[in-house]
């Protein structure tokens, strides 16, 4: 891979292992994410794709091996601590709080960047109603983004999937992220839609946020991502740019089987 | 202020309305742990016991004011709801319940064990300061302390965390920080309720404060829709209201509100309101009117 530009790496997994009692996830798994840049994770079902998401967001801690972002290491810390760090993320089955209004979703999004406790709310204090407007305008900005901002007054689980999924998005953006990790964006969606949501994944890229998914429509990850790393087992066994990866036998043998002779 | 009251009203329509007052305070707290952070609570009666007694022992050992008597009656509760909270609230569901419900039954039995509480005999001479205008000032005071949670940041966290914990969390919601301060401000408006309580009946009991009347303040926020506040005012008012001028069912009290859980279930799991905000009441007018999509800015 031709080395193009000083990038600063801003995820870095080091030999990081995950095992479930004898079920071994997530085996020794390095990788380097650089700034800026588009990273996708593929694999076939139960590689342990959505467990490296979780390792890195803090939902598990890894039995060995080391998580740092930007420099810091962030494997023990709870999950909101990560978050305000600046990683976001979006899951694989929706989790959106479906009572709540489109709006109140991404707003839950910015909590970690606003401070206003119980007593804050009691007293609603100027400084209060300026950050709750914030919050608001805010939250608005990162649904326009994803072209959600004529249902913010719908209630989150009344929205078509493929909007759900785009809600979530919205909802991981309003956290201010750095780096962003959506899992199976594009699951549920019909071509359009994927088009669509290609086109907004580019737009987030270009804000500058690094960008690191899971998808398992090949097309739309092969036209997306700058970089690919393969899953298999729990081990990473290829990483590369998309055209060398769909060249990589490894890769070939793992979606497909082997190849009898 | 009673003295209108009793211009308009006899004795026992205040008398009445007084505990209604007073048991929409525990709601509100209940309302807030269970129907809005989703956090399921057997134990309020207890909290409100604590309240009780520690207003009451003030009041009849130190001759502390009233208010201030109430407020630690109060304070207390949320302390122990605090220390209740830290470590069961990392639990989910039916076992929050089961731990609640444990907790309950723990406090009713030191109660009934104490000396200073009266033990079985219970705490009788309590001065009775408990007025309507007291209760309606509190209730008062309390929807407004809500609703303004309800639409705030920190209310928003708790409303996250009942819909979906790991989501909340992963936004960054501070989940155990969010659920221990519902659990303290819940707890301690039983605590101002149980308090209230002892000054108006002016003689506490441990088995007054048991499961059936923890039970009985699950059932006010279900029937009237959990998390939402004029949900809770409606069934508290039913609830309460219905077996006063109801007398002929009253032995069948208890046997009507499981009927009406069963019932509630079945027809409208969300009870009567729910879903339903103040907020969001006036939001959808403000549509209306413009007739544009109101983006937010609802305050």
């Amino acid at each position: 891979m031709g080395v193009k530009y000083m990038t600063k790496t801003i995820l870095e997994l080091d030999n990081v292992t995950i095992r479930f009692g004898g079920l071994t996830a997530v085996d020794s798994v390095d990788m380097k994410i650089e700034e800026g840049t588009i990273r996708a994770l593929i694999g076939p079902n139960g590689a342990g794709k959505s467990t490296i998401f979780n390792l890195i967001t803090g939902i598990y801690a890894p039995t060995a091996g080391e998580i740092r972002f930007m420099g810091n290491k962030i494997n023990g810390l709870k999950p909101h601590v990560i978050t305000k760090m600046g990683i976001a993320r979006t899951f694989q089955n929706i989790r959106l709080f479906g009572e709540m209004t489109v709006l109140d979703n991404v707003k839950i999004g910015m909590h970690c960047r606003t401070c206003t406790g119980f007593l804050g709310a009691l007293v609603r204090s100027p400084r209060v109603k300026a950050e709750e407007r914030a919050i608001t305008e805010a939250s608005m900005e990162a649904l326009k983004l994803m072209e959600l901002d004529h249902k913010a007054d719908e209630l989150a689980m009344n929205l078509p999937y493929g909007e759900q999924r785009r809600l979530e998005i919205a909802r991981a953006l309003a956290s201010r992220p750095k780096l962003i990790l959506l899992d199976e964006p594009a699951a549920g969606m019909n071509p359009q839609e994927k088009q669509t949501l290609m086109s907004m994944i580019r737009k987030i890229q270009a804000m500058g946020l690094t960008i690191f998914l899971v998808e398992h429509d090949m097309k739309f990850v092969m036209s997306l991502s700058d970089r690919i790393a393969v899953l298999d087992y729990g081990r990473k066994i290829a990483a590369g740019s998309p055209a060398e990866v769909q060249r990589n036998p490894a890769v070939i043998a793992a979606y497909l089987g082997k190849e009898v002779v | 202020m009673d003295s209108i009251f009793s211009m308009f009203l006899n004795d026992y329509y205040i008398q009445v309305l007084t505990m209604l007052g007073i048991y929409l305070i525990g709601a509100l707290g209940l309302n807030l742990i269970t129907g809005v952070t989703g956090q399921l609570s057997f134990g309020h009666a207890a909290f409100l016991s604590i309240g009780a007694y520690t207003s009451a022992i003030l009041s009849l050992k130190l001759h502390t004011p009233f208010g201030l008597a109430i407020l630690a009656g109060g304070l207390m509760a949320g302390l122990w709801g605090v220390l209740l909270g830290y470590p069961t609230l990392r639990l989910t569901g039916d076992y929050l319940g089961i731990a609640t419900l444990g907790f309950g039954e723990i406090v009713r039995v030191v109660f009934l064990n104490m000396t200073i509480t009266g033990g079985a005999l219970g705490l009788a001479g309590i001065p009775r300061n408990t007025t309507l205008t007291v209760v309606l000032l509190v209730v008062i005071l309390s929807v407004w302390a809500m609703v303004r949670l309800e639409n705030s940041r920190f209310g928003r966290s708790l409303v996250a965390i009942r819909e979906d914990e790991i989501a909340a969390e992963a936004m960054g919601v501070n989940i155990t920080t969010a659920k221990i301060t519902a659990f303290a401000i819940g707890t301690f408006l039983a605590g101002i309720s149980g308090g209230l309580y002892a000054h108006l009946i002016q003689y506490l009991n441990p088995s007054d404060f048991g499961f059936l009347k923890s039970f009985e303040f699950l059932t006010f926020i279900v029937l009237g829709g959990l998390g939402s506040i004029p949900g809770v005012i409606l069934g508290t008012s039913v609830l309460t209201l219905a077996p006063e001028f109801l007398r002929f069912i009253s032995d069948y009290r208890m046997l009507v509100y499981g009927l009406l859980m069963v019932f509630m279930m079945i027809v409208r799991p969300r009870g009567l309101l729910g879903g339903v905000q103040l907020r969001r009441l006036f939001a959808k007018k403000n549509v209306q009117q413009t007739g544009t999509s109101a983006s937010g800015g609802a305050n």
